[in-house]
C-alpha cells in the first residue's frame, strides 16, 4: 500500500502532510507495510500510489487521479481530519488499526 | 535546536496589511540576514497569486514557501503573528500566523518541517501562538517556556 502526499512544490505541505500521516499510522497501531511519501502536483500520475493526499483547494490541479483514491483535506494539521481519511481507507482496504 | 528564536519572530497589529505585505513582512529578517533574496519572496507571492490559497495549511496558518532557489543560504524559517485576521487570496481564508520557510534544495528543511509540524499539530500550542501578546510570548512557545 502506498499513500502520495501532493503539493504545489512537493516539498513543504505535502511533507508535512507526510510527516502527520506517519505518525498517526504509528498511533494507530498498523502493521501492514504503508509507503508514504510525498510529491509535486505536476509529476503525480495515477500509478505512483494507492491514495493521494492533498490540500482541498488544489483539488482540480489533480483531475488526472481518480477520484475514489484522493483524498481532499480541509487543514494539513489536524490530527482529527487526518485520522479520519486514514481510518476510512484501512477499513476499506481491510487493514488493521486500533 | 530551537525552531525559531526571537530574532526570527516578529508580531504587528495587520491592519490594512494585505497578504502580499504579511509574507514580505514575515520574509524581513531573513532577508535582513541576506539568507534568502527578493528574487524568492517574489516567487512565494507568485505562486500564492498563481496557485491559490493552499498555503493557508490550517486555520489561522499560512505557510509560505516556493521551490528552493540556489540563491537561499540555508534551510530557515520566520513567523509573523498579526493581531488582525489578514486573508489570504479570499476571505475563505483569514489568518494570523504567517511562517515563511525557504532551503536551498530538496532536503535542508527536513529538520525545520518536522519541527514545525510537531507545533502545530499540538493544538494547546497552537492556541499558545494565536494568543501570545509579544514576540517574547512567541518565543516562549518554540523555546518549550
Amino acid at each position: 500500500m502506498k499513500f502520495l502526499c501532493i503539493c504545489q512544490s512537493g516539498l513543504g505541505s505535502s511533507f508535512m502532510v507526510q510527516m502527520n500521516i506517519q505518525s498517526i499510522l504509528k498511533a494507530m497501531n498498523v502493521k501492514e507495510e504503508i509507503t508514504v511519501d510525498h510529491s509535486d502536483v505536476g509529476s503525480t500520475t495515477p500509478d505512483l500510489a494507492d491514495y493521494f493526499f492533498i490540500e482541498k483547494t488544489l483539488g482540480e490541479t489533480v483531475a488526472n487521479l481518480p477520484k475514489d483514491r484522493v483524498i481532499l483535506l480541509n487543514s494539513l494539521i489536524d490530527k482529527n481530519e487526518i485520522q479520519a481519511a486514514i481510518t476510512k481507507i484501512l477499513d476499506k482496504e481491510n487493514i488493521a488499526h486500533s | 535546536m530551537v525552531l525559531l528564536t526571537k530574532e526570527y519572530i516578529q508580531q504587528t497589529k495587520g491592519k490594512d496589511m494585505s497578504w502580499q505585505d504579511a509574507i514580505t513582512l514575515s520574509a524581513k529578517p531573513l532577508l535582513a540576514k541576506k539568507i534568502i533574496s527578493n528574487d524568492y519572496v517574489n516567487n512565494v507571492i507568485t505562486v500564492c497569486r498563481e496557485k491559490g490559497p493552499y498555503m493557508n495549511i490550517g486555520s489561522q496558518i499560512v505557510l509560505a514557501h516556493a521551490r528552493p532557489l540556489p540563491s537561499t543560504k540555508q534551510a530557515c524559517l520566520a513567523l509573523l503573528q498579526t493581531t488582525e485576521e489578514i486573508f489570504l487570496i479570499n476571505d475563505k481564508h483569514p489568518a494570523r500566523l504567517w511562517f515563511f520557510l525557504a532551503t536551498p534544495d530538496a532536503t535542508s528543511h527536513v529538520d525545520i518541517l518536522q519541527q514545525l509540524t510537531a507545533i502545530l499539530i499540538d493544538d494547546s500550542k497552537l492556541q499558545q501562538l494565536l494568543a501570545a501578546k509579544s514576540v517574547d510570548a512567541l518565543a516562549n512557545v518554540f523555546s518549550g517556556k
